[in-house]
């Protein structure tokens, strides 16, 4: 459960400041509008590391902040800090977009199946009902595909804890979860993110790195962004 | 092993390296927003407007008359909203010797005034009514002054409803158990995405795999925080306890709801009443049915 590599933690805090313009978000249009524009760039950073696609990004993020509007009325603080309840909105547009996706990459897999291969790799379809992305160019690319291959759940988890920053204490809450279910599906959702990323090793990382399997394969079950 | 974990952070930290180069925030985003504000606020001051009508001074209500005015639903909570000058606080009702409930705080205002609010809810079984006493004194300077809205909780526990197993997300069970019947059973809290309400689901796994999810309850998330024990007794009562605070000042909240077999949906319902109605009486809870609400 350790990283190689430092994650900067940002520890959600119930800030007096700010638990007041919550409040007074709830009925004054300025403190709302404060509200959602020191929050829209953490939002709409948090979508577009999870799916990738900027403008697909902001139209969640729109979905996002409507939510709230309609939502804020009923928040109370009780130990949920506004991030951590922001975080939870944007959690559950994107995992709902997430499967969205996943389902028509389903059906769409099955069609192109039925279609029979186009080309020699298998790795697209162009003209009519293309099936799966581009191969990933970047690691950044190859990492967002891997994880949007995983259950929501896992993506979750690995997205507010290693990409957010945040504490395992505070991705339970923003969650809504135990601290050892978001324990569980982290060490989980890094098994299987690794298992995809062998999966989806350019050739070059094999003939260097020596491993064996596939190598020009693209991710399996890929979501069309 | 050390090389696949490096592999995995190493993915995960180009992700994290991903920005968005975009504005600070979206200002066509921002007038929609504005103009939904606009469009809601006005929606909720006609909400409330009869109620702050009707809320001036001291107040003795009884449940006919909320029932009466716009109903009271299922689920009473034994916790009061009273608002002042259009700030809300919730006054907890602990149980009294005598029958009653009574509860009190002292809030400070957003205008530096202190208000000490008092609520003290007797109950009339016999007759099937109760009544709330709400008194606010402010200290405003030499006058103490009296405006008070009130306004009850309510929550409609919906009674038991079919569900599907996209309900249950990626949510785990926190109670899984097998029926006297021999039928797998297990169950389910699930928040919503605005964390306001938490809705029960029970499972039922039949032999070849089937699964039918029904929704038990839905209750108000902010009342029921944190991880509960559950326990399901041999009739098939289903008994969740949230607890918090320390030994000795400990706050526990208890719901007991049973999952009747019927094909009827109205027996259902009606048993489900009852059995949380019976269940509240002897447990330190914070919820209770009101059956003369309910409809």
């Amino acid at each position: 459960m350790q990283l190689a590599i430092p994650i900067p933690q940002t520890h959600l805090t119930i800030d007096d400041a700010e638990a007041a313009l919550v409040e007074r978000a709830k009925r004054d249009r300025e403190a709302f509008a404060i509200l959602y524009r020191r929050h829209y760039g953490m939002i709409v950073g948090y979508i577009l590391r999870r799916i990738g696609n900027p403008h697909a990004a902001e139209d969640l993020t729109a979905d996002v902040f409507t939510a709230v509007l309609r939502y804020l009325p009923r928040y109370r603080q009780r130990g949920v800090p506004i991030k951590a309840w922001l975080y939870r909105i944007a959690t559950t547009t994107v995992n709902r977009w997430v499967r969205r996706q996943q389902r028509r990459s389903v059906i769409e897999a099955f069609f192109a199946a039925m279609r029979g291969p186009t080309d020699g790799n298998g790795a697209g379809h162009g003209g009519n009902g293309s099936v799966r992305h581009d191969l990933p160019e970047t690691d950044a690319e190859r990492a967002r595909l891997a994880l949007l291959e995983l259950p929501p759940k896992f993506q979750t988890v690995l997205s507010l804890h290693y990409l957010e920053g945040l504490s395992l204490q505070d991705v339970a809450i923003a969650v809504g979860c135990r601290l050892g279910t978001v324990k569980s599906r982290l060490s989980r959702g890094r098994d299987a993110m690794r298992e995809r990323l062998l999966k989806s090793r350019p050739p070059e990382a094999d003939a260097a790195g020596g491993a064996s399997g596939p190598s020009n394969v693209p991710p399996k079950g890929d979501v069309s962004v | 092993m050390n090389r696949d974990r490096d592999m995995v952070d190493s993915a995960l930290g180009s992700l994290r390296s991903v920005q968005y180069d975009g504005p600070s925030y979206d200002p066509q985003l921002e007038e929609r927003l504005m103009k939904e504000f606009d469009q809601t606020t006005v929606s909720r001051r006609f909400a409330h407007r009869p109620a702050m009508a009707a809320a001036l001074g001291i107040l003795v209500l009884g449940g006919g008359a909320f029932a009466a005015g716009g109903g009271i639903q299922y689920i009473k909570s034994l916790f009061v909203t009273v608002e002042i000058d259009g700030q809300q606080v919730d006054v907890e009702l602990q149980p009294q010797a005598d029958g009653s409930h009574e509860g009190e705080l002292t809030t400070t205002l957003a205008d530096g005034r202190d208000a000490h609010v008092q609520v003290r809810k007797t109950e009339n079984a016999d007759a099937g009514e109760h009544e709330m006493r709400v008194e606010v004194n402010l200290d405003d300077g030499d006058q103490k002054t009296q405006d008070v809205n009130v306004s009850k909780r309510r929550v409609n526990v919906g009674g038991p409803t079919n569900g599907t197993i996209e309900d249950l997300g990626d949510a785990e069970p926190v109670h899984e158990w097998t029926s006297a019947q021999g039928v797998d059973r297990a169950l389910y809290l699930i928040t919503d995405e605005a964390g306001e309400n938490l809705n029960v689901f029970t499972t039922t796994t039949d032999e070849a795999g089937a699964i039918a999810v029904k929704r038990l309850a839905t209750l108000p998330a902010e009342r029921f925080e944190g991880t509960p024990e559950v326990s399901v007794d041999d009739n098939g009562l289903i008994s969740i306890k949230w607890s918090s605070g320390e030994a000795g000042n400990e706050n526990v909240r208890q719901i007991k709801l049973m999952d009747v077999a019927s094909d009827n949906p109205a027996t259902m319902h009606v048993e489900l009443k009852a059995a949380l109605d019976q269940a509240m009486e002897d447990s330190p809870v914070k919820v209770k049915v009101h059956p003369e609400d309910a409809e």
